[in-house]
This record gives structure tokens, sequence and C-alpha cells, in this order.
């Protein structure tokens, strides 16, 4: 639930208590005022009719309502002294409602020339039903005129309130450590937002301060690195090129050339992968896969035929993309080299690229592997001592980049997939 | 619980002060008394009752001025009671202020009818001290009681 319907949500149950205790007192003060304004009028009709009487006496002859709003007997005296004015709500049978109709009805004692006279008076009623219905009414046109407004107001100032707040969320979720863009917070006159901003913005400068540190040491180590292997490489040709070596001793040096050219790889590849991390393959062009796959298959050849390998193509001629060669190049060289070096001999692999997908499916040991860690880094799936396993993660590096997906499968084959839209 | 009881002792020493007249709500009057005001002075206004033995006083505001009235149990008005001016005494009286109480002031001026004779109430003031007289209309000190 969004905050602003929370806010919503508790406004609406507040504000349904509030108005109905409000709709309460205000009823009863109505009807209070009412009754007050009625029983003043009829209090003023009892001394106009007093008045009258005395002047004209044909007045006390009054028995019945049937012309007037009041009617008028003589009763003893011991009985008048013990009268209060009386207002009473009652019903009385009107001629032109053909009903019986709400009347306020007041009884009162007077006394003319020493005798005393009974009077009661009639004025017509409010409907309290009606006036209960309406009122009602009146309140639910406000209850949901209140909540109109609320709706209105969250949704049009408290969207602009917490705008920074959900800008900020936006930039976060973008925000990648290697990426190329700076976290900047958004500008937000409110505190509380430009505080929390401030906070992100120098959690996140701490972090890519330590990330690029890292980097920076991992790029100069590898590249440290290539001298000093350069050289015992040539030193070691140099030493095995000497005349009087034993065989044994051919054997060792052999071995330890071995080692220092994977050692070569692995600091080339490690150097690749922070190069494409840190986008320093500028250059882009539109190229045409299809090309780039039929000529890294060529190069593979020779090693295809001396495993023993089926090869199968089926390449679209329509997949163009805008990259930079060399990567495109390496995106193939890896998954082409991944496909043979973790094939079996005699197996199969097929090369299959569309407009958007470059698919390709080898033969491989039976089990499949794990999806998530098939892309980390140094992470084999076979024991082939010749891969580095970095080919992947290069690979990975390269579909980062671009923003390309890469999906992993394993039915009776190993399928690799990129998408490139 | 000592301040309530402290309260409780001072109300009843206050209502046992105010003497035998006692304060009566409207609803509690008889018709027949508040008609009989009523018919008399039909728009008095802020009006309360009191009852004094068997007779009942009210107070009331009666185009502009205060008033007061005795109505016996049948509902005739007794007595009527209204504030005036200090102008509007008759010259015998103010004649005879000046002669008798010649350093006070006039403070308190009421003009009182009861049974058709006409009244007047004067209280006059001198430093710390304070007289009610009662004169007829030419001016001789009545012997009817200061009607407060």
């Amino acid at each position: 639930m969004k905050l602003l319907n929370h806010v919503t949500a508790y406004f609406a149950a507040i504000l349904l208590v509030v108005l109905t205790a409000w709709a309460t007192i205000f009823y009863y003060n109505m009807l209070d005022e009412i009754y007050d304004s009625i029983d003043d009028g009829l209090e003023n009709q009892k001394i106009l009719v007093m008045q009258k009487a005395r002047q004209d006496s044909t007045v006390l002859q009054q028995k019945d309502f049937d012309e007037g709003y009041y009617k008028i007997r003589p009763i003893a005296p011991a009985l008048g002294h013990q009268y209060k004015d009386r207002y009473q709500d009652t019903l009385m049978y009107m001629q032109n409602e053909k009903d019986y109709e709400p009347v306020r009805l007041l009884t009162t004692v007077f006394q003319q020339g020493g005798q005393y006279y009974e009077m009661r008076l009639i004025t017509s009623m409010v409907e309290e039903d009606d006036l209960i219905e309406d009122l009602l009414y009146s309140l639910l046109w406000l209850y949901l005129g209140l909540l109109a407004t609320l709706l209105l107001l969250n949704n049009i100032l408290l969207k602009r309130i917490w705008k920074p707040f959900y800008t900020l969320v936006h930039r976060l979720r973008k925000f990648k450590l290697d990426g190329a863009q700076p976290f900047t917070s958004p500008k937000s006159k409110i505190e509380e937002f430009a505080l929390l901003g401030q906070t992100v913005e120098k959690l996140l400068q701490k972090n890519l301060a330590v990330y690029q540190s890292q980097k920076i040491f991992i790029e100069n180590a590898s590249h440290e690195l290539q001298t000093p292997l350069a050289i015992s490489l040539n030193k070691l040709e140099l030493l095995a090129e000497s005349p009087n070596l034993q065989e044994k001793e051919l054997e060792q040096i052999g071995g330890i050339l071995q080692n220092l050219e994977r050692l070569t790889r692995l600091n080339k590849s490690l150097l690749l992968l922070s190069k494409i991390e840190n986008r320093q393959f500028p250059e882009e062009q539109v190229l045409q896969l299809n090309a780039t796959v039929k000529t890294v298959l060529q190069d593979f050849e020779d090693q295809i035929a001396y495993k023993k390998i089926t090869l199968t193509q089926e390449l679209d001629d329509h997949c163009s993309l805008t990259m930079n060669p060399d990567l495109a190049n390496m995106l193939v060289v890896n998954l082409v080299k991944n496909a043979l070096v973790h094939n079996v001999q005699g197996g199969f692999i097929a090369v299959r690229l569309t407009g958007s997908t470059l698919t390709i499916e080898n033969s491989g040991q039976a089990a499949g592997l794990d999806a998530d860690q098939l892309f980390q880094r140094f992470y084999k799936g076979s024991s082939a001592n010749t891969s580095t396993g970095l080919g992947l993660a290069i690979v990975k590096a390269i579909c980062d980049l671009y923003g390309f997906t890469i999906n992993y499968e394993h039915t009776q084959s190993h399928v690799l997939q990129v998408k490139f839209k | 619980m000592t301040m309530k009881a402290l309260w409780i002792t001072v109300l009843a020493v206050g209502t046992s002060l105010t003497g035998c007249s006692q304060k009566i709500s409207m609803a509690n009057m008889p018709s027949v008394v508040q008609n009989g005001l009523k018919t008399q002075f039909p728009n008095a206004v802020n009006l309360e009752w009191e009852k004094n033995g068997d007779m009942f006083e009210a107070e009331f505001d009666f185009t502009q001025q205060e008033y007061a009235a005795l109505v016996d149990a049948t509902g005739k008005v007794v007595a009527v009671k209204q504030e005036i001016d200090a102008t509007q005494l008759p010259e015998p009286i103010l004649q005879q202020i000046k002669t008798s109480h010649q350093d006070y002031t006039l403070d308190d001026v009421e003009k009182v009818e009861r049974d058709g004779q006409v009244l007047y109430q004067v209280e006059l003031q001198k430093t710390m001290r304070e007289v009610k007289q009662v004169y007829t209309s030419a001016g001789a000190s009545s012997s009817e009681t200061f009607w407060d």
C-alpha cells in the first residue's frame, strides 16, 4: 500500500467518526434552536391573545381550534393555581392535509376579571424525520466532498511533496557501482529529504572510492605483472635452447613454461575485464555480426577438426549491431572457445544467429552447470586446466556493457543464448 | 475534600443570607402569575422570578430600563418599581434632599407604584455612609418600607 493511500485511508476513517459525532451534536443543537424559536412564537401568541381578550371578551368564547390556533375554557381557581406553562409535542388531525400532523401545544392559565381560564395554543411543527433525513443526506454529501478533496489533495499536493523521495529511490535503483553515471541526490526544499539525499550520496561516494581503489589496484597489479612474466618466459626459452640439458631438466622447464603462459593468459583476461568494465572501448560502429561469427569459426577450424567435432551453422545476415568491433569479436571468440574447450571428442557445436539472438549449443559433460555461478570469474565447470575460468566472465561483462542479456540452459546439451534486444 | 466542604459551607451560608426569597425557574412558575405580568409587560426581557412569602417578585428589563414587579398568586400586579434618572425626580423631593442631606450624593433613584400611589426611593451616599429614603411625590418622607 502506498504511503499516500495509507494517509487517505486513515483520514477517511477519522473523518467518518468526527463527522458522525459532529452531526449528532449539530442535530440536537438544531432541534434545540428550532424548539426555542417555536416556543418563543407560542409565548408571543399567548400574550397577544390575552391582550385581545382584555379588549374583546368574545375571544374567551373560542371553545375549539376550528378556525384558530387557540381554544379557551374557564376552570376552577383551585385547579388554575396549579398550572405551569407546559409545552408538548402532539399530533393533531389537519383538515387540509387529511392526516395527523405534528404540532407544538402550549397549555397555560390566565385570570381575567376574577375568572380563571385555561388556554391551549398550537403551532405547526417541523417534522423531525424530515429534518434527520435532510441532515443525513447533506452530511453524506459533505463526507463524500471531503473525501474527494482529500484524494485530490493527496494526489496533487502530497505527490508533489514526496517527489524528491521517489526521484531518489528511482536514481538509487538505476545506480551501479561500476556504472558511468555518478549519483546525485535530487534537490529538495524539504529538510528531511535533503538530508536523506545527502546521506545516501555520502555513503555511495565512500563506496565508490573504495571500489575505485580496488579496481585500480587490480589493474596495476596485472599490468605490472606483464613485464616480469615476459622476461621470465624469454629467459626460460633461452635456457631451453642451451645444449647441455638433460631430458628431465627440459621437461621441468617445459612445465614451468606452460604455467607461465597460463599466468600470462590469466593476466591478459583480467586486464581485458577491467578495461571492459571501465568502458575503455569507446569507439563504436555498425557491424554485421554474421561476418564476425564466420571469421571466428574459420579461425577455430583446425581445433574443431582436431577434436572431430560436427559444426552446424545457421547464420541470418540481418543482424547488425552498434558496438565496438574488438568487443564483438571477443564475445564470439569466447563463446566458441568455451563451446570447444568443454566439448567432448566427436561431439557437436551448433551456432544459430537470428536478427536478435546468438545461440551456441554444444555437447559436453552430462551434468548441467550452475547458471548463477557460470558467469563468475574463475568458475570452472570442468577440470580443464587450460581454461582460465574468465571466458564467460568476459562475455557477461560485454553483455552488461551493451545491455544484452545472456541465458544458460541445459537440456540434452549446453545452450548459451545472447539476446541483443 | 476540605476544599469541597468549604465551598459547601460558603454556599450554604450564602443562600441562607439571601433571606426568605428564593429563585424560581420559568418552568416552575404558576401560569396565572406569569400571565398576569406578561399582559402588562408583554415585551419583558431577562425575566427572573423570586418567591417572597405568598408573593412573587419579578425582575426584568422593559424598554431598556430595569424594572421589578410584585405579583400575587392570582396574577394581579400589586406593585411596580422602575429605575429612573435623578433628573426625573419631582422638584419638591430634590429641594427636600438639598436641605436635609446636603453633603450627600444621589446614587440610585427608583419610582414605585403601589395601590395607585406613587413613591420615590432614593439612595444617598456620603463617605462610608449610605442612607435609604422613601418620599412621596410631594417631597414628604413616607412611612412605607424601602423596597430593595
